[in-house]
């Protein structure tokens, strides 16, 4: 009976280790839905329209970049007599209002400054603002959401606008690129993370006919579907942008990606940058998964929001860290009960991981040759060094063991047995271990030597790791009920647009 | 006007339409559009057939 229970037991365990490649095969499926946008896409509905938009910029301190982007906002294709830029300024302690207001005199009718003599009390606050101004006249037909340091090609805002000619469009949102030139190696992994979550993964949620965000950099929305909002952004949570797309759907208007309008924008440079950014998101992300817990996998005729595909998109990524986790301790529970049980278990598990590496990789990066061109090297490190050796491993086992006993052979290394169960223990947990190592990379960034050891971590346990671990801590954060605190990312004005 | 709408005006009454691009220069970015769309049908082929030569290559000479 006890051995009937364990083989039971044991292949609960190997369901649970597989399970760990769930996230990549659905990340996967999002990709292959890339191709079905060629059939399913918008275009038939689009037609060449020009409303009356109003820019709303909120801008806390942006005198590095302002100004440069008004003067971009002002060459864009679209008619000067239809373009109205609102720059809210948070009551900035820098030069950001005298640049409004020389901006407002070098565009009169064009540029206005919006003052908050008290701000600091995050995006959305500083964003309602405008709104509630805007909207007192019937001047304004659609709104353009958008950043101070996001430069916008000079087609990209009318690329936007033909979205609303088509039937029951709430809201467009484009296809936003890391800017930052000559940039580092935190901004590339960035550039090619933007190609797999916005060029390929909102083409997919464009076929499935729902969005699970619009960019904050870059949203376009109807007077109309503004209206229905309440006039006004959502406040109470880390993810207003989030919030505002869901309710958009809620109210049974659609939101569209467009994947050929790009933007550039400028990206945190730095781990801790970074961190402070994705902690705010994916601390939204849970705010949001629990507001809508009464909506994940019911279908609705009113939206597609409960749709089966695009909650398993959802929760793959809102839940990749604990995937990682129990699929690693199942694995090395299985070690300890059935050790070959446990070597197929993780063969079928990394062989799988390698399958959707090799597609994601490759696709995401013919998606977008152009960010390619200077990515590439950091698409194909971002699992790490550890876990492509790994998939390299279990991909060709005999060629990786007979190079690794001819490398032992001559060094004149036997191994003890204590060290070799060490080693597979090791790497077994790697998935799990992967986030602690990477956040090793944070908690060494501002120390001595930290700009040499940072990069070194996050290229050997993986920029996704990265992004786990600060995902995990975003569960941590919430449960603890951590204040809501609004971490601006530092913009120096470093976005260029490539020739 | 739209491509396909006799008053190219989307159902929510708050956008109303000024026509100031040609017609030629807007059907030729929708054609450049899709056209691009449907060269990443062909690079998902590609990537799926380069993949199913690794798995195929694996599974025959290095399992």
């Amino acid at each position: 009976m006890g051995r009937d229970f364990l083989q039971g037991g044991d292949w609960i365990l190997v369901v649970l280790i597989v399970l760990g490649a769930v996230p990549d095969i659905a990340a996967s499926w999002q990709f292959l839905l890339v191709a079905g946008h060629y059939w399913r896409n918008d275009y038939q509905h689009c037609a060449p329209v020009f409303p009356r938009t109003a820019i709303l910029i909120p801008a806390w301190n942006e005198a590095a970049v302002i100004g440069a982007s008004i003067d971009r906002l002002m060459a864009l294709e679209y008619p000067r007599d239809a373009l109205r830029v609102y720059l809210v300024d948070d009551a900035s302690t820098d030069e950001t209002p005298q640049i409004a207001q020389a901006k407002a005199a070098q565009y009169p009718g064009n540029v206005f400054h919006l003052r908050r003599e008290q701000g600091g009390q995050g995006k959305a606050h500083t964003l309602n603002h405008g709104p509630a101004i805007i909207l007192q006249d019937d001047w304004m037909q659609a709104l353009l959401i958008t950043d101070a340091d996001v430069i916008f090609e000079p087609d990209s805002l009318r690329k936007m606008t033909r979205h609303l000619a088509s039937p029951g469009v709430g809201a467009v949102t484009t296809y936003i690129k890391e800017g930052s030139r000559p940039g580092n190696y935190i901004t590339r992994f960035i550039g090619y993370e933007y190609i797999t979550a916005q060029a390929a993964a909102r083409r997919g949620q464009n076929v499935l006919g729902v969005m699970a965000c619009l960019a904050g950099g870059a949203q376009l929305h109807t007077r109309a579907n503004l209206v229905a909002l309440g006039g006004r952004i959502d406040t109470t949570s880390l993810a207003e942008d989030t919030f505002t797309t869901f309710q958009t759907q809620l109210n049974g208007r659609r939101v569209v990606f467009e994947p050929h309008a790009t933007v550039w924008a400028e990206e945190p440079g730095s781990i801790t940058g970074l961190w402070k950014q994705r902690l705010r998101w994916a601390r939204g992300n849970v705010q949001v998964t629990r507001r809508y817990r009464r909506l994940w996998f019911r279908p609705n005729r009113g939206h597609r929001l409960g749709g089966v595909s695009f909650g398993v998109f959802w929760f793959c990524l809102f839940l990749q860290p604990i995937f990682m986790i129990v699929s690693s301790c199942s694995l090395i529970f299985l070690y300890l009960s059935h050790y070959p049980m446990a070597w197929t278990a993780f063969r079928i598990l990394w062989l799988l991981n390698a399958c959707t590496y090799v597609f994601t990789t490759g696709f995401a990066l013919l998606i977008d040759p152009q960010t390619a061109r200077h990515t590439w090297r950091q698409g194909f490190m971002f699992p790490g060094v550890v876990s492509l050796t790994i998939v390299l491993y279990t991909c060709v086992p005999r060629l990786f063991g007979d190079f690794t006993h001819e490398v032992l052979a001559a060094s004149h290394i036997s191994p003890a047995r204590g060290v070799r169960v060490g080693a597979i223990l090791l790497i077994y947990a790697w998935p799990a271990t992967s986030m602690a190592v990477a956040y090793l990379a944070k908690v060494a960034e501002p120390r001595p030597c930290g700009r040499f050891i940072s990069p070194l971590v996050v290229y050997l346990a993986g920029y996704g790791s990265l992004l786990c671990a600060c995902t995990f801590v975003s569960y941590v954060k919430e449960l603890r009920g951590a204040e809501m605190k609004w971490d601006k990312t530092e913009k120096t004005g470093k976005v260029t647009i490539p020739a | 006007m739209g491509q396909d709408r006799e008053d190219g005006e989307g159902d929510d009454p708050g956008v109303t339409i000024e026509v100031v691009q040609p017609p030629r220069v807007f059907r030729r970015e929708i054609r450049e559009a899709v056209r691009y769309e449907k060269g990443l049908v062909m690079k998902a082929l590609m990537v799926l057939a380069v993949m199913a030569i690794i798995v195929i290559l694996r599974t025959l000479y290095f399992a």
